[in-house]
């Protein structure tokens, strides 16, 4: 197991039936562990494509060398879908570039896509997970064994960038890549393959109504040889993808709101009496998207109704968090070297925390103390910083005891600060980790946070390939314990979280190598060019 | 953003403005909005009809925009020494891409008036996102507007036409205005044949498709209806 974690959730144990989980998802694979001991419980898919079981803990010291070597580690143009599109012999492309399919494969549900978020829903009954490449939503249920269970996977017509659930925990909230906001019921009928002739004419976003005629090109990759042929081949290819797009909406869904811009995250919040003068508790959908924008809107079903923006941020925003113990702020952070904090019901801000300095002298402090033993590629650099000066927020997160977590991308550190009950916001601590953390989950009832790391390259580094060959010395995941965090970091970790950390990247390193796609940072690519400015 | 400087006769006199660290504010705010305003014709028609109001056009080319602010500079400098000095000081043009920006520059109910006069019609399907009316961005041009403002739209491209229809009376902030209405509204006369486009059209002896939508209230929020 070479990839690192990009994507990590808590799931607290429902009820007595199941064990408190930890699901984390390298390149396709979700995995479930116990939080009790760190034991591997389960994997989905439970097989590859080429339809071998993906093997469990134990059973993959041996067969990680052989048997599961480069399985569902894809290289990153070969075509994700396959149980679908396979079929269709029109989709010439795809046949060619996977002649080892098999029939059987495509019975089984598998994803090659890697997945990029999660979330729980119903209390820790179902996750609902998004797989990015093949633009699907899918929702699990959780069984008391640990395992998942798809019950539905949903196509969108553009990449889901993020999602979230309504307060009810009954819809789902989907923001995608160009900037729409859709609703689809949690557990909405499963995706029907070829609703035959009783197909619902789909209203797509904007009201357009689309017929669904699937067109079969004139040519295919065999009859075509010349250049132009070959482009019009592609076109027609295009142009039945598109229909195929179109087509794929098949099931309960509903256009909310828009932004003209890649939607980079999303949020819903009802705000009742307590903290309010509302008789009645009111829903909001709050989004934030890749032009400096946050906006308050009204949430289901008076969605079109826009509340206010929250205008402040220079650069794209990555990530909106309504903390826990104070539903009417908002922190955001992106592109800027800051973070802010928002009244956001009234559009106010309240704090502006700086990072940028924080980083900066961070990584100082790395360089500075690196041992000329680790490896002569770093000390042969230019002292100084091969991370650009700008910040990428990746993520931010609030603990029940009013804390807000921080990562940027390549910075190997947790950033934190507390919000107190005036609402004023305390000094700014950073606790370094081993490497670049990706993602973190939050145990508030158990007092820890868990995180993952970038084994792949070097802290501080979004490019610079790690001097850490073997993968029995990689480090996956990292701990800190809420509850001792005095402030100063170092040295804080709890020996309880530090123990489960352990079994869990015990467990990982018996998988041994997998595959090489390198863990991808994408956030920088956000940041506007200069010729794409305000365009 | 710095009003005064578009709107120098409208400006907060220095000394009474106790804001003095941002930019001069202006003794009132900006109403009517031309959005894709091009060569700015429709602003310079209505700057003497709807002289208590402040006109701005939002232009996304910058080479036009800048032509718009020029044009005016010379028309406010030709009326100077008239009898009427104020004409063209309440209108005024800026670049700005207004599908991503339009809440940078307005406040949430400060318009009375929007026009879209000849919008990039956008032909192919796939480029319907690219279009200036949608479901979406209708609620963009809500939040902007006051209740009871008035959004006007022409077009001669009768698809474009029936598109913005549709996606504006499917809008739950907005409904139509009535045939009667449209023809009493002295804007409308100005909005067939003052705008660039418009004059193109005549000339053509093309068709001209005038709609108006008027921003209705917002719903009460759920549980609150009154009572
Ligand atoms: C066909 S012209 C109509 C110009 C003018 N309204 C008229 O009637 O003569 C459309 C104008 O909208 C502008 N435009 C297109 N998209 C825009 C956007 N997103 N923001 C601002 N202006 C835009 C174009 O540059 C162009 O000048």
């Amino acid at each position: 197991m070479a990839q690192p974690f990009q994507c990590l959730l808590y799931c607290p144990s429902a009820s007595t039936r199941r064990p408190s989980l930890l699901l984390a998802a390298s390149g396709p694979f979700i995995y479930s562990f116990c939080l009790q001991d760190g034991s591997l419980l389960s994997v989905w898919p439970t097989h590859d494509l080429e339809g071998r079981p993906v093997p469990l803990d134990e059973s993959l010291a041996c067969a990680g060398e052989s048997g599961v070597k480069d399985a569902g580690r894809p290289a990153k143009r070969r075509r994700v879908s396959l149980s679908r599109e396979v079929s269709s012999s029109t989709s010439a492309e795809i046949v060619i570039e996977n002649p080892r399919v098999t029939e059987s494969s495509r019975e089984l549900q598998v994803s090659n896509s890697e997945v990029n978020k999660m979330i729980c829903a119903s209390s820790g009954e179902y996750v609902v997970a998004v797989t990015g490449e093949d633009k699907t939503i899918r929702v699990f249920e959780l069984r008391g064994d640990g395992s998942l269970m798809q019950t539905s996977e949903r196509p969108m017509p553009k990449r889901p960038c993020a999602i979230t659930l309504t307060p009810d925990g009954k819809t789902i909230l989907c923001g995608d890549k160009f900037g729409d906001v859709y609703s689809l019921p949690l557990l909405g009928k499963p995706f029907v393959e070829d609703p035959a002739s009783s197909e619902p004419k789909v209203e797509d976003s904007n009201g357009r109504a689309e017929e669904h005629v699937l067109v079969l090109p004139a040519a295919s990759a065999r009859t075509v040889h010349t250049k132009k042929n070959q482009e019009a081949l592609r076109n027609q290819q295009r142009q039945i993808r598109q229909k195929k797009e179109k087509k794929i909406l098949n099931f309960e869904h509903q256009l909310l709101l828009g932004h003209v811009s890649l939607l980079t995250d999303l949020a819903c919040v009802s705000i009742c009496e307590r903290t309010s003068s509302f008789s009645h508790p009111r829903d909001y959908i709050i989004t934030s998207d890749r032009d400096e924008h946050i906006r308050v809107s009204r949430g289901m079903p008076q969605a079109h109704v826009v509340e206010g923006y929250c205008q402040g941020h220079t650069e794209f925003i990555s990530k909106i968090c309504i903390p826990q113990n104070h539903r009417q702020l908002l922190v955001s952070g992106g592109g800027d070297n800051y973070l802010l904090v928002w009244d956001w019901l009234r559009g106010n801000l309240q704090h502006r925390i700086d990072i940028g300095e924080r980083m900066n002298y961070l990584e100082a402090e790395y360089r500075k103390n690196i041992p000329r033993a680790i490896g002569n590629s770093i000390s042969e650099q230019p002292a100084g910083n091969d991370r650009e000066q700008s910040l990428a927020v990746s993520g931010i997160w609030s603990s029940s005891d009013s804390r807000i977590i921080v990562t940027c991308e390549g910075v190997p550190a947790l950033i934190m600060f507390s919000i107190d009950e005036n609402m004023a916001v305390g000094a700014c601590d950073c606790v370094p980790t081993k490497s670049n953390v990706i993602d973190v989950a939050v145990l508030s009832d158990l007092g820890i946070v868990i995180y993952s790391m970038d084994t792949d390259h070097e802290p501080f580094s979004t490019t610079k390939p790690s001097s850490e060959k073997s993968a029995s010395s990689k480090t996956f995941f990292g701990s800190f314990s809420l509850s001792n965090a005095t402030g100063r970091g170092m040295g804080a970790e709890g020996l309880h979280s530090q123990d489960l950390v352990g079994n869990l990247n015990a467990r990982m390193q018996t998988h041994g190598e997998r595959g090489s796609r390198l863990y991808c940072y994408s956030l920088e690519n956000l940041r506007k060019r200069g010729y794409e400015e305000e365009s | 953003m710095d009003w005064a400087e578009h709107y120098p006769a409208y400006a907060v006199p220095a000394e009474a403005d106790k804001d003095e660290q941002g930019p001069r504010r202006l003794t009132k705010d900006v109403t009517v909005a031309d959005i894709g305003c091009g060569f700015g014709g429709l602003l310079v028609a209505l700057a003497p009809q709807l002289s208590s109001d402040l006109l701005l056009g939002l232009e996304i080319r910058t080479q036009v925009a800048e032509f718009v602010q020029d044009r005016i500079r010379a028309l406010r400098a030709q009326n100077a020494s008239s009898s009427s000095p104020d004409l063209y000081q309440n209108i005024a043009c800026i670049r700005a891409n207004t599908m991503k920006f339009l809440p940078n520059f307005f406040r949430k109910a400060q318009l009375s008036k929007i026009f879209l006069c000849f919008p990039d019609p956008h032909f192919k399907a796939r480029k319907h996102k690219a279009r200036i009316v949608s479901a979406t961005l209708n609620s963009e041009y809500a939040f902007v507007m006051r209740e009871g403002g008035v959004m006007y739209t022409i077009t001669d491209v009768e698809d474009l036409h029936r598109w913005m229809v549709g996606h504006f009376e499917a809008h739950g902030s907005f409904e139509r205005v009535s045939e009667e209405e449209v023809e009493s509204d002295g804007c409308v006369e100005v909005m067939r044949r003052e705008t660039e486009e418009g004059k193109k059209v005549e000339r053509n002896k093309g068709e001209k498709f005038v709609a108006l939508f008027r921003r209705k209230a917002d719903p009460p929020w759920p549980g609150e209806e009154a009572g």
